[in-house]
């Protein structure tokens, strides 16, 4: 037992030796993290602001004025663009020099005043789906109260009722997606450090052939094992604070839960992305081998965790198969502690997946990974 | 059944397949302890193969391996403290210095503190190495990494040696102070089993296998070997029962 915890610290002493002898691949774990988190932080936010948008309007009327009036108020459109016939409305998008225009007839002040009910068409660049349904929802929302606008003008003296919707918003009452996505990009970021990381170690040692060397030692594999992992847990925790430093103090994302559940939460999660790197590392022959399948694995892993897109809107089938995903579970603790500050009992279903998948990835490494003769 | 004390090394009809092909072929040899053991032969022969079963690397397809008393084909895991092995490739942590690769593998055995001190002196001493204790491997000429790796080999001080190749690659003096650090570790207990395709070196091993094709075609001493086959060199021996000439290479 003794011997093993010496052995077990020789092994990880020469890693953190080689790790630091490599300045390239030191920069790597300590300076990416910085620039990852600040340049996707930017990068990837979800929110709908500013679309560019283009007017036609055939009425020139103060009516149809106000009306253009309304979106140029809005923060979801900035009008851009003052149209003056079809032929430009249609180079505009095709271009993608806009991504909406709004169409107001002519005529359009007329019929109202004379209480008929007007058509006023928006036309939407649909190739981000996404955008264009926010954008949608926001011209159906400006054109609606503008038309109500009317009806109470039309009606004045005659009492009418007014439903309002009174929206609170928890959590993140600004809806700012950089503070749901930044928890996520810190995630993305120590899974793929850590999965790499560990893909490449005993990969390497084969290609170079000290893995040979080690095999003809009385090492055993579980030690050989957790020599390979201990010290990227080590790393990966400092990984992890470099990261989420930049969150909390560079863009403000609030932290409302408890640290302990958080780093109990990344020592599990880390059990499931080492175990994968070394189950990529015994399958991997070369390092090329190794990168590609991490590769493959990461892609599949982000997608799959409902980092851009919601899991509960994924076809079922694929939702099933997101419970295999580790990062499926972490995201989610991740996001839920900083935002909401959920505590121990909101993750049972996370703990549980959590807490098969990464023992199984690690006895599927130590079975295939043979120090013993073939 | 197990081998009498006096033999390190036995094998019985040992064999290696890869698919069809038959690498190692009914192998029988016997080395005792303290003798150089030499396996000669040219490329593809099975050298290499031999000792990669022999050190629990392998598993041997056929037939039995006793390392020092141990059944290595049933349990290969039991002899590895026993043995010091020397591959054909340089193997050692290119990106960690002399001293460095030395405490780790000293480290990896088992060894304690004051013992790894006390043995990674006496091996920088033994290999003059001193003062490349902090070099970085990968800046160190062929000659002195060789002798870095057979101090590697040593350093949990094994009764028994595997080197596969050692001087390939180093000039005849480094050879030569190879040698004897060889022949001193043999005249001191240590069983070695030694692979090369250097003719001149046949002369520093006690008893010699020529492998061909898989096969052990000849065994004995440089002497007994170049009287059974009445010819006045090495060279002769192997061009008879090997069918080359020069070096196996
Ligand atoms: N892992 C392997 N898979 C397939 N063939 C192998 C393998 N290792 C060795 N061989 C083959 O076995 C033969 C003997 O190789 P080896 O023992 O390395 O010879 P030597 O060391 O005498 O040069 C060669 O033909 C080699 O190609
Ligand atoms: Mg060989």
């Amino acid at each position: 037992m003794l011997k093993s915890l010496r052995i077990i610290g020789h092994l990880i002493r020469k890693e953190f030796i080689q790790a630091f002898r490599d300045h390239q691949m030191l920069g790597m774990m300590f300076i990416m993290p910085v620039i990852q988190v600040l340049l996707l932080g930017y990068a990837i936010t979800v929110d709908v602001r500013d679309l560019s948008l283009g007017v036609m309007d055939y009425d020139r009327s103060p009516e149809s004025r106000q009306l253009v009036e309304d979106f140029r108020h809005n923060e979801t459109f900035d009008l851009d663009r003052v149209m003056s016939g079809p032929d430009e409305i249609r180079d505009a998008l095709d271009r993608g020099e806009v991504a909406a225009v709004l169409v107001i007839p002519r005529g359009f002040a007329r019929r109202l005043g004379r209480n008929e009910s007007v058509d006023v068409q928006l036309l939407l660049d649909g190739v981000d789906s996404n955008a264009s349904l926010i954008a949608f929802n926001h011209a159906r929302g400006i054109v609606e109260s503008y038309s109500l606008d009317v009806l109470r003008k039309t009606l004045v003296g005659t009492p009418l009722p007014d439903l309002r919707p009174r929206i609170h918003v928890l959590y993140n009452p600004e809806l700012i997606s950089r503070f749901y996505m930044i928890p996520g990009v810190v995630v993305v970021l120590l899974t793929m450090l850590t999965t790499l990381m560990t893909g490449l170690g005993l990969v390497r040692e084969r290609e170079t052939g000290t893995l040979e060397q080690l095999s003809v030692t009385p090492i055993r594999t579980v030690e050989l094992l957790l020599g390979k992992i201990l010290p990227f847990v080590l790393i990966a925790f400092f990984v992890l604070a470099i990261a989420l430093t930049v969150c909390l103090v560079w863009f403000g994302v609030p932290m409302r839960g408890s640290w302990t559940l958080l780093v109990l939460f990344s020592l599990l999660f880390l059990l499931n992305t080492l175990g994968m790197g070394l189950l990529v590392s015994t399958v991997a022959h070369t390092q090329q081998q190794a990168v590609f399948m991490v590769w493959f694995l990461l892609i599949f892993g982000i997608l799959m965790s409902g980092f851009f897109f919601p899991i509960e809107n994924m076809p079922l089938l694929m939702q099933r198969l997101t419970y295999l995903n580790p990062l499926r579970y972490f995201m989610a603790v991740v996001r839920e502690l900083f935002l909401k500050g959920s505590g121990m009992m909101s993750f049972r279903v996370e703990t549980m997946g959590l807490m098969i998948l990464g023992p199984v990835a690690m006895a599927l490494a130590a079975l295939r990974f043979r120090k013993r003769a073939r | 059944m197990t081998p009498p004390e006096t033999i390190a090394i036995e094998t019985r009809e040992l064999t290696r397949t890869f698919r069809r092909f038959i690498a190692v072929d009914s192998v029988s040899l016997q080395v005792r302890k303290g003798e150089i053991f030499g396996l000669l032969g040219a490329n593809g022969a099975g050298k290499t193969t031999t000792i990669r079963m022999l050190t629990g690397l392998l598993k041997p397809s056929r037939g039995e391996a006793w390392v020092a008393g141990i059944p290595v084909h049933s349990s290969p895991e039991k002899v590895k403290h026993r043995l010091g092995y020397m591959s054909q490739r340089f193997s050692l942590y290119e990106d960690l210095t002399v001293a460095e690769n030395l405490t780790f593998f000293g480290g990896v055995y088992g060894l304690r503190r004051p013992d790894l001190r006390r043995r990674k002196e006496a091996l920088l001493d033994l290999f003059d190495l001193k003062d490349m204790a902090d070099r970085i491997t990968s800046s160190l000429p062929t000659g002195h990494r060789q002798r870095l790796a057979l101090a590697s080999a040593l350093v949990h001080e094994p009764p028994l040696l595997f080197l596969d190749e050692p001087t390939g690659g180093i000039d005849p003096v480094a050879r030569r102070t190879f040698w004897r650090v060889i022949s001193d570790l043999a005249s001191a207990g240590v069983t070695v089993m030694v692979t090369t395709h250097y003719m001149d070196e046949a002369e520093y091993c006690h008893r010699l296998g020529i492998m061909r094709d898989g096969r052990i075609v000849a065994v004995g001493s440089p002497d007994e070997l170049r009287n059974t086959h009445q010819v006045a060199t090495m060279e002769e021996v192997f061009l008879n029962v090997a069918g080359t000439g020069e070096d196996a290479s």
